[in-house]
């Protein structure tokens, strides 16, 4: 193996080898933080579909407690409503809003039973971060008579 | 193997040369030791995130679960309520604010810690008749409540600081039916 000493032209890097490297660094920086907030988008999106969820849950679980002329009186069950990411935060910092509907329609299959029954649909819209439209939706079915003796 | 003397022109650095090189080095050292921290903390924050929703999550089932099937609501305050099961079992989930702790316990003997860093909780109890007009339910009685308790809301957030990094938050909302519970 040789050492050869450095010759005067070869000292140091020249200018284009430290803008290439700057270079690589620069993306490589730019790929990792990407990444990280692309991590922390997804994280909020997720938590605002858990949120979606429970306030859906909400309004499906109190279905069980109209009677059969209330669910068919026209404004009983208001046809929408609003809610708050976090409902227990002060004014101005309760996070997105949710803008659901609430929608009773006429059951969708052809059966001797179809009047005594009928579909709920509820849907929940809301807008994430970068201006983001989002939409869940929960449909169940409601029978007149119930379904089972315990129900009460 | 051999080593050729220095040439006379290539040895060394100035003070020049050598302070800019220093500058630069530490500017671009600064700027990568703070991405590699701030890394470090969402990384930390995201983690964080993921272990207070499953947490979250698990106890809301849990809860939700039993209070469905109880049979009855025996005694209740804001932080913490008391149902027989549907086991016939006497169950109470209490929220303790000095240790930030919700806790079920049960006649059987059993103690189980469902969330720990719980920072609020509240129980609401309301009878079986909606609210025309609005999504609201009446509140029980104040007579012989025990009879017309129909539906169980309750809420709680939780928030958890991770090695004093990342400080995250999670809220719950739910609005239970129980099943079992006869017309009064």
């Amino acid at each position: 193996m040789r050492i050869l000493s450095l010759k005067r032209r070869a000292a140091g890097t020249t200018l284009a080898e430290v803008l290439t490297a700057t270079a690589i660094l620069g993306a490589v920086t730019a790929a990792i933080l990407g990444a990280v907030f692309n991590g922390f988008f997804i994280m909020e999106r997720v938590r605002e579909n858990q949120r979606a969820t429970q306030i859906i849950l909400e309004k499906v679980e109190t279905i069980r407690l109209y009677s059969w002329s209330q669910v068919n009186s026209n404004g009983f069950i208001p046809p929408t409503f609003t809610q708050p990411y976090d409902p227990q935060a002060v004014a101005g910092s309760k996070g997105i809003t949710y803008r659901g509907t609430f929608e009773i329609s006429p059951f969708p299959y052809t059966t001797s039973y179809s009047d005594n029954m009928r579909q709920v649909t509820v849907t929940l819209r809301w807008t994430s971060e970068r201006n983001l439209q989002r939409q869940r939706t929960f449909v169940t079915y409601i029978a007149r008579n119930g379904l089972q003796n315990y129900v009460y | 193997m051999f080593i050729k003397p220095v040439a006379r022109g290539a040895r060394g650095y100035t003070l020049v040369e050598m302070t800019v090189a220093m500058a630069v080095f530490s500017i671009s050292g600064l700027a990568l030791a703070s991405v590699f921290l701030f890394s470090i903390k969402s990384f930390a924050a995201m983690g964080n995130y993921a272990v207070l929703d499953q947490a979250n999550r698990e106890a809301m089932d849990q809860l939700t679960r039993e209070i469905r099937q109880a049979r009855q609501v025996t005694s209740y305050s804001t932080n913490s309520i008391t149902i027989v099961n549907g086991n016939s079992l006497a169950v109470t989930y209490l929220f303790r604010p000095s240790t930030s702790q919700l806790v079920r316990t049960a006649s059987d003997g059993s103690n189980k810690v469902l969330l720990n860093d719980c920072k609020l909780i509240e129980f609401q109890l309301f009878q079986r008749n909606p609210v025309s007009g609005s999504y609201d339910i009446y509140p029980v009685a104040t007579n012989n409540w025990q009879h017309t308790v129909k539906v169980v809301q309750l809420s709680w957030k939780t928030s958890r600081l991770i090695n004093g990094l990342a400080q995250s938050e999670n809220v719950q909302t739910a609005r239970i039916v129980i099943r079992k519970q006869k017309k009064a």
